[in-house]
Formats: C-alpha cells, structure tokens, sequence
C-alpha cells in the first residue's frame, strides 16, 4: 500500500476510481481537521503526477470516474457556490474543464465511449437518472416514486442504480437499457433471495454484465445467465457499425445481455 | 403515456449509434461474505473479472468508535487490504481496475474527518440521500 499524498497545500485526499491504465481521480481537502469547512478539489494522479483538477469557479469539485481514454466525470460548484453542476475533464489537456449537465446536476460515472450517467435536480426531489450521451440529456425514468439515481454504465450502455416506488422513502435496484427502460432488478433474479431480502441498490456493472447490488442484510454480485454476445456480432446485426466507427477501441469487447 | 416515452427514448437513442440489450436476461446471485472479525460490510465496485472491493465495520466500541478496513473480495475469498498505519484505524476501497489495482483511502491520523465522519450500512434511506448525495454515493 503507498500513499497517493494530496494537490499541494492540501492535508489529505480521497481517490475514488482508477482505470486501465493506471490512472486516478479523487480528490484532495483541508484542513482535514475542520468539518466544517470544505475545500475539496478533484485530484488527478496520473505517471507520477498530482494535479488540481481546479473548479467551475466555487469551492469545491469531485472527481468520481475515469475511463480507460483518461476523461474525468464528477462535480464541481458554480461561481459563487449557487449550485453543483455535472463536468469533465481531460486527463490530456487538465485546463478543459467543460460543463455537461444543468445546474444541480452530479455526473458519477463515465464508460469508455464517453458516456456519463448521474443526476439532476440535486439536492432537491424528485431527483432524475440521467444519461448525457453524444450531447443529449435522457432521463431514464423512474418506478414511480420520487428518487431515481443511476449510479454505473458499462461499455454496452447498461445503468444501475435505485429508485424509490413510493415518494422517497425505500429504493429498489434498478437496470435500465435503451430498448426496456428502467426494470427492477428484483423482478430479474432468477432464484429469491434469502429471507424475502430485496435489493434495495445497484452500485456498479461491469462489462461482463455483472452487477453489485445491496440489500439490507449484505451486498451480491449478480451474473447474468444469458451468454453475452460480442458487441461486433449485435452491431453487425442492428446495423449500427458505421456509425459506431468513430468510436471503436482497439481489443475491446463489449458484452451486454440480450436474448 | 409511458409507452410513448419509451418509444421516443429508444427511436433517440437508436439514431446516435447507442447499443443495449433487446431483452432483459436474469441475473443468479452470490452474497458477499463479511470478513471474518468484523460485523458488516460496504461493496463498492467490481471489475471486470468479477473482483469486488469494499470495506468491513467492527463492532461498535465502547467509545462509539470503530475499526473500518478496506477490503477485496476475489475468487471466493475475502481479503482484508490494512491500512496505511499511524494512528489511523480506518480504511475504505473505492476503485479497483482490470489490473487488481485498487484505490481508495486510509487515515493517517485520528483527525481525519472524512472517515471518522463514516456511517455504517444500511443506507437505504432516501431522505438522507437526496440531501447529502456524498453521503449516499460514498458512505462518508
């Protein structure tokens, strides 16, 4: 275990994800003594080097996510602290900070086709899952309820995260793709689970199509029981691979679930 | 209603190149063991081979405190990862890539605030979650 150490003039750091290639984002505080003061920037750790990630113009900033192609997800206050708004950054070129999401949005997770998923309407409810895909905004809907957070998109474009049923008071892991919509996952277990548990959040998917989900009692590791298809084999059939030309990776194969 | 704003989602999202799945599979699940010594555990992200990482929580001390360690779950065992010494007690494990590399933080003093300010699970309480959003994501 080594010690990552903090942007410079701060005492301590959080980091928070780590890619591929061995690249970190987190973030750096101070004084770490004082919780009633935050100073929070995002931090990059990236070949020996520990960069302030630096704000929108307020206080603090959060970076939560890092794909393999080194682009930044997280959070950053506006000019005057008003509001937090979704961003990323480039690992390459740490002065562009760019803007992807309104006022009162939290960008939390990105996959390696430049995908971002988060929330909007923070702090307030009802909160939306939201996609920010190509330049578009997508809610991706909700069971009913007032809470909706996705928290996780793989490479095939799936996201987990939870959503209430009932105003704000209880959670369900949700998955959600493009053709279904939103889907509880409990109604996609193949077996109950022990003692009428449920699974109250989905914190992160995998491209294998692995899920990490929560109940009250413990956390599990969903595997789908569907063979993935490659994604060249689905592309190929669904007609979308020249469009998908400008964005395809060397040696990536991408898996999702499909019937 | 809902039918029609699936629809316009989908015809969207079709036109920018974007992939998913064309139905939903079902999911077999594997409940992840609490490292021995300690009372529960957080899970917060897996890799693509399927190795989680995490944290375990003691029991609650006497003085309201307790030991908390970053924690690697793979291949059906269950890794307690340490700390980074000092007088820390308190670890937590946030990212781990494809690599096994894994990131996350430990105290190195009893001041830190952002670990002593920890929760313990559960955090299935919305309330609090749409209020404190690093509450809910990160469970500090």
């Amino acid at each position: 275990m080594s010690n990552l150490g903090s942007v410079a003039g701060y005492d301590s750091s959080f980091a928070y994800s780590i890619n591929n290639n061995g690249q970190i984002v987190g973030d750096s505080n101070r004084p770490s003594y004082n919780p009633s003061f935050y100073d929070f920037h995002a931090t990059l750790w990236s070949k020996g080097s520990t960069i302030d990630l630096g704000t929108l113009g307020g206080t603090e900033s959060y970076a939560y996510s890092i794909n393999d192609n080194g682009q930044i997800v997280g959070e950053s206050q506006n000019t005057g602290n008003s509001a937090i708004q979704a961003v990323i950054w480039d690992s390459n070129s740490t002065s562009t900070l760019k803007v992807i999401g309104n006022l009162g949005t939290v960008a939390v997770d990105n996959n390696n086709y430049g995908q971002v998923v988060g929330l909007s309407n923070y702090p307030h409810v009802p909160s939306f899952a939201t996609l920010w895909s190509n330049g578009s905004s997508v809610d991706l809907g909700s069971l009913g309820g007032l809470a909706n957070f996705a928290n996780s998109i793989n490479d095939a474009g799936l996201v987990v995260g939870f959503s209430s049923r009932n105003g704000i008071s209880d959670s369900y892991a949700t998955i959600w793709t493009n053709t279904l919509g939103l889907l509880d996952l409990n109604n996609l277990l193949a077996t109950s689970l022990p003692g009428g548990a449920h699974l109250n959040g989905a914190f992160d998917i995998n491209n294998v199509g692995q899920i990490l989900a929560q109940t009250n009692n413990g956390y599990y590791v969903l595997t789908p029981t569907t063979v993935p298809v490659p994604a060249a084999v689905w592309l190929f059939g669904s007609g979308l691979v020249g469009l998908l030309s400008f964005n395809c990776r060397k040696n990536k194969t991408v898996n999702l679930i499909t019937a | 209603m809902i039918g029609f704003k699936k629809t316009a989602r989908v015809a969207l999202l079709a036109g920018i190149g974007f992939t998913g799945a064309s139905s939903a599979t079902t999911y077999t699940w594997a409940q992840l063991p609490t490292l021995a010594g300690y009372q529960n555990s957080v899970a917060t992200k897996l890799n693509d081979l399927g190795q989680v990482v995490g944290f375990s929580r003691s029991a609650t001390m006497p003085n309201g405190d307790a030991t908390i360690h970053a924690t690697l779950w793979s291949n059906g065992s269950v890794t307690d990862l340490g700390t980074l010494g000092g007088a820390g007690t308190k670890s937590m494990a946030y990212g781990i890539n494809n690599a096994g590399q894994i990131v996350g933080a430990s105290n190195i003093s009893t001041i830190d605030f952002q670990i002593n300010n920890f929760q313990a699970i559960p955090r299935n309480t919305l309330i609090l979650i749409a209020f404190n959003w690093r509450s809910w994501k990160f469970n500090i």
